[in-house]
C-alpha cells in the first residue's frame, strides 16, 4: 500500500474528531529549526463541509481491538485497515508543514493491541517530529483511554494539548455503546492530564526552563443524537468538565452515522442546528458569564431552534430589561442580545469620552436588529420600538427566518419534524467562531 | 487655519514618502484634497497638485512626533494600514493623524469619531486578509530547493507576511511572490528584502513536489464528512478570490481511479 492510500485511509477514519484548532500557545520560530505557533490558531484552508483545515488530522492506526458502536473505526466494522509507521507520519507532517499546508498535527489512534503499546507507538512519532526533526509546530494528541500515567506525562511534554474523548454524554450511554471503555478508563487520564497541566505551572514559576507540559491545555468532545441525552445535560456536564478538568474547548460533534450501525433511526440526519446551538450556548458558559442552568433546566431541556441561547434567556428574563447603555455594567452589557465581548467593550471605552445615542452603537458594531429591543440610550427606547414579549419574539424570529440560508438548509425538513418551525442563524461571526472553534 | 484651494500631494509610494508627505501637508497649511502615490487617480481641471521628494529626516520627525504626541498604538495602525489596498488609505491615515495630534491619546477611546472609523476599518480590513493568506498560502519546492508561493491578496501584504513565515520556516530560502501588487519578498536563509517583480522565470519543481501536492489533495478531500457538505459555508469562510493558488482546489491533484 503505498503512503498515499495510507493517508486516504487513516484520514477517514479521523475525521469525525471535530478538534480542530491549533490555538492556546504561542511559540516563535528559532533560526534552523521548522515551525512556530499562534495563540489564535491559523486557519489553513476549509474542507468541502465547511469546517476548518488546521491540523494534519490522521490516525496513527485504524485497527482497533476495541468496538465502540458508534465509531468507524470499531473492531466488527467492514473497513481496510493500516497503520502509519512514526516516522513516515513524522516526515510527512514535516513536508506539509514546509509547504504551510498546516499548522502541525493532530494524532490520534484506534487501539493498536492495547492502550500502551498504541501510546508508544504514537509517542514515537512525536518524538522523531520534535527531537529528531527539531519541529516546533503544533501538536494536538489524543489520549489513548486506560493508558498509564507515565506515558500520558511523556506524551504530554511532547504534544502542545492533549484530549481525551469523552464521546458519550451519560454512563447508560457509554456502557451501553461503548462496552470496553469503562468510565475511569476516560475520566482517568482526564485527572491525570489536569494535575499534569497545574504541576507543570507550579515548575515553570520555580524553573524557567522547565519542559512545559500541554501548554495549550486540554479539550474533550461529544458526540450528539446518538442518544436519548438532552441539551441540558450536555451543557451541565461541558460546564462540570470546564470546571473539573479545566478544559479548554469542550467540542460538540453531530453523530453522523457509520455503515452497519443501528444506531439511528432509518431518516435520521445528523443534528447540525443542535449542534450549533450547543456551540452558542457553550459560548456563553465560557465568554459571557453564564452558568448552564440558567441557560436550561429540568422542565425546559433543550434549547430552542428558533432563537439563539441569549435571546431565548433574555425573552424569558425580560425583567432585566431594558438595559441603559450609558450606565450598564460589563456583565450585563453582555446579556444584551446583539452585543458581544468586542462591542461591550467597546462601548465601555467609548462611553468615556460621549454619552452614547443609537447612531453610535451602529458605528461600535452592535447588531442593532437585535439589540434595539432591549436596550436604551439616555433613558430613550429606539423610537418606534415596543418592548412588549410577543412582539419582539415574533420579529426576532422573523428577523432569523430571513437570515437563513448560509447553514443548515438541508436539515430544514427534519428539523421541522418537531417544531414546525425554520432554523434560525446566529451572527455570521458567531458560526465561523464556533466552526472554526478559535478564540 | 489651512487655507486656499486644496491641494493634491503625490508621493513615490515608499512608506518613508508618505511620512514626508504628512510632514508637507502639516508645515504648507493647505487644505489638503487627498494624499496618494497612485498614478491612476487623476487630476480634475484646475486641480493643483505638487509632487513630494521623500526626505528622510523629515519622515522620522513624523514618525516620533506620532510615538510621542499620540502613542505607539497609532503609530502600529499607521505602519499596518500604509499597506492597505483601499484607494484612499493615504488620505484616511494622514486625516487619522490630525485627529491624533488634536485629541492625543484620547484618539483611542473615540471609537465613534468619523476618521478614526475609517481607519479602523482599513485596519480590521487588513488585518482579517493577513491572517486568511497566512493559512491560504502555498509553498512548492523548487528543483534548486528554493520553496515559492505565489500569492494575490487585495491588500499588499508581503511586507506584513514575510516577518511571519521567516520566523517559521527559516530552514528554507524561499519566496513569497504577491501577483497582485507585483511585490516579492525573498528568503536568502540569513535575511529578508522585497523586491518589485513582474513575471518571474522561475526554475521546474523538484521531483516530489507533484507527491506532496497529490498527498495534500488527497488529505482534503478525505477530511470532509460528506453529510455535511456545505459549499455556501466554505466559499463565506474561504472566498473564491484565493482559490486560484490553493492546491487542494486543483483539479489537476484529483486522486488517482478514484
Ligand atoms: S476505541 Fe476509539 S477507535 Fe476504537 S472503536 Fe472505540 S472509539 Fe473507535
Amino acid at each position: 500500500m503505498d503512503l498515499g492510500d495510507k493517508l486516504q485511509i487513516l484520514t477517514e477514519g479521523a475525521k469525525y474528531d471535530v478538534a480542530c484548532t491549533s490555538s492556546g500557545v504561542d511559540r516563535s520560530g528559532v533560526k534552523g529549526r521548522l515551525g512556530g505557533a499562534k495563540v489564535a490558531g491559523i486557519c489553513h484552508s476549509f474542507a468541502a463541509d465547511g469546517r476548518c483545515i488546521s491540523l494534519l488530522k490522521v490516525l496513527l492506526s485504524n485497527q482497533c481491538s476495541y468496538n465502540c458502536a458508534y465509531c468507524v473505526n470499531r473492531r466488527s466494522a467492514d473497513v481496510q485497515r493500516t497503520t502509519f509507521t512514526p516516522r513516515e507520519l513524522a516526515e510527512l507532517t514535516y513536508g506539509f508543514y514546509r509547504r504551510n499546508y498546516i499548522e502541525g498535527l493532530f494524532l490520534s489512534s484506534g487501539v493498536l493491541k492495547n492502550p500502551d503499546y498504541t501510546m508508544e507507538q504514537m509517542i514515537e512519532c512525536l518524538r522523531l517530529l520534535r527531537e529528531e526533526y527539531g519541529f516546533r509546530g503544533y501538536i494536538h494528541a489524543k489520549v489513548i483511554p486506560g493508558s498509564s500515567r507515565e506515558l500520558i506525562y511523556r506524551m504530554g511534554l511532547l504534544a502542545d494539548r492533549l484530549s481525551v474523548n469523552l464521546e458519550l454524554p451519560s454512563e447508560v450511554s457509554l456502557n451501553q455503546l461503548a462496552p470496553d471503555k469503562p468510565r475511569e478508563n476516560i475520566f482517568r487520564p482526564m485527572a491525570a492530564i489536569a494535575t499534569g497541566i497545574e504541576q507543570n505551572r507550579h515548575e515553570l514559576v520555580r524553573y524557567q526552563h522547565a519542559p512545559s507540559f500541554a501548554p495549550a491545555g486540554s479539550s474533550t468532545q461529544m458526540v450528539i443524537g446518538a442518544t436519548p441525552d438532552t441539551d441540558y445535560q450536555i451543557i451541565r456536564l461541558a460546564e462540570s468538565l470546564y470546571q473539573k478538568y479545566k478544559h479548554r474547548r469542550v467540542f460538540f460533534s453531530a453523530y453522523v452515522p457509520v455503515a452497519g450501525s443501528e444506531l439511528t433511526p432509518p431518516g435520521y440526519q445528523p443534528p447540525l442546528l443542535r449542534e450549533h446551538r450547543l456551540y452558542q450556548a457553550d459560548w456563553l458558559l465560557r465568554f459571557y458569564g453564564f452558568r448552564a442552568d440558567e441557560i436550561l433546566d429540568e422542565s425546559h431541556p433543550y434549547l430552542d431552534s428558533l432563537l439563539d441561547p441569549k435571546e431565548s434567556w433574555a425573552l424569558s428574563h425580560l425583567e432585566y430589561f431594558p438595559v441603559e447603555v450609558n450606565t450598564a455594567d460589563r456583565a450585563m452589557l453582555l446579556r444584551v442580545p446583539g452585543i458581544g465581548v468586542t462591542s461591550a467593550e467597546r462601548i465601555l471605552r467609548a462611553r468615556r469620552q460621549t454619552r452614547l445615542d443609537f447612531d453610535h452603537l451602529q458605528k461600535l458594531r452592535v447588531v442593532m436588529k437585535r439589540a434595539q429591543y432591549f436596550i436604551t440610550c439616555s433613558g430613550k427606547m429606539l423610537p418606534g420600538v415596543r418592548f412588549d414579549r410577543d412582539g419582539i419574539y415574533r420579529n426576532l424570529t422573523l428577523e432569523a427566518r430571513r437570515r437563513q440560508g448560509l447553514l443548515f438548509e438541508p436539515e430544514v425538513t427534519q428539523l421541522s419534524l418537531f417544531d414546525g418551525g425554520k432554523p434560525l442563524l446566529a451572527g455570521r461571526e458567531d458560526v465561523v467562531k464556533c466552526l472554526t472553534g478559535q478564540l | 487655519m489651512p487655507d486656499g484651494p486644496a491641494v493634491i500631494y503625490r508621493y513615490d509610494g515608499t512608506f518613508d514618502g508618505f511620512l514626508t508627505a504628512v510632514f508637507e501637508a502639516y508645515a504648507r497649511r493647505r487644505p489638503v484634497k487627498a494624499i496618494t502615490a497612485r498614478e491612476e487617480i487623476q487630476m480634475g481641471w484646475g486641480q493643483e497638485e505638487i509632487f513630494l521628494e521623500t526626505h528622510l529626516e523629515k519622515a522620522r520627525r513624523v514618525e516620533a512626533g506620532i510615538r510621542n504626541k499620540i502613542g505607539g498604538t497609532a503609530l502600529h495602525m499607521v505602519e499596518v494600514c500604509f499597506w492597505s489596498g483601499e484607494e484612499d488609505k493615504d488620505t484616511a491615515l494622514y486625516r487619522y493623524l490630525r485627529a491624533g495630534f488634536d485629541l492625543g491619546r484620547n484618539i483611542y477611546n473615540s471609537l465613534t469619531h468619523p476618521h478614526v472609523l475609517r481607519v479602523e476599518y482599513l485596519y480590521r480590513n487588513i488585518t482579517r486578509e493577513q491572517d486568511r493568506v497566512q493559512g491560504f498560502t502555498r509553498f512548492s519546492e523548487m528543483e534548486n530547493g528554493v520553496y515559492y508561493a505565489s500569492i494575490a491578496p487585495k491588500n499588499n501584504l508581503v511586507p506584513l507576511l514575510m516577518p511571519h513565515f521567516v520566523d517559521r520556516l527559516s530552514i528554507q530560502p524561499f519566496l513569497l511572490h504577491d501577483t497582485e501588487h507585483g511585490l516579492a519578498g525573498v528568503y536568502d536563509g540569513k535575511g529578508w528584502y522585497l523586491v518589485e517583480t513582474q513575471g518571474l522565470n522561475l526554475p521546474n519543481l523538484s521531483e516530489r513536489e507533484q507527491e506532496f501536492r497529490r498527498m495534500w489533495k488527497m488529505f482534503y478531500d478525505a477530511v470532509a464528512v460528506k453529510e455535511r457538505r456545505n459549499d455556501k459555508l466554505r466559499q463565506h469562510l474561504m472566498p473564491k478570490w484565493y482559490w486560484r493558488n490553493l492546491t487542494e482546489l486543483d483539479p489537476r491533484y484529483a486522486a488517482k481511479g478514484k
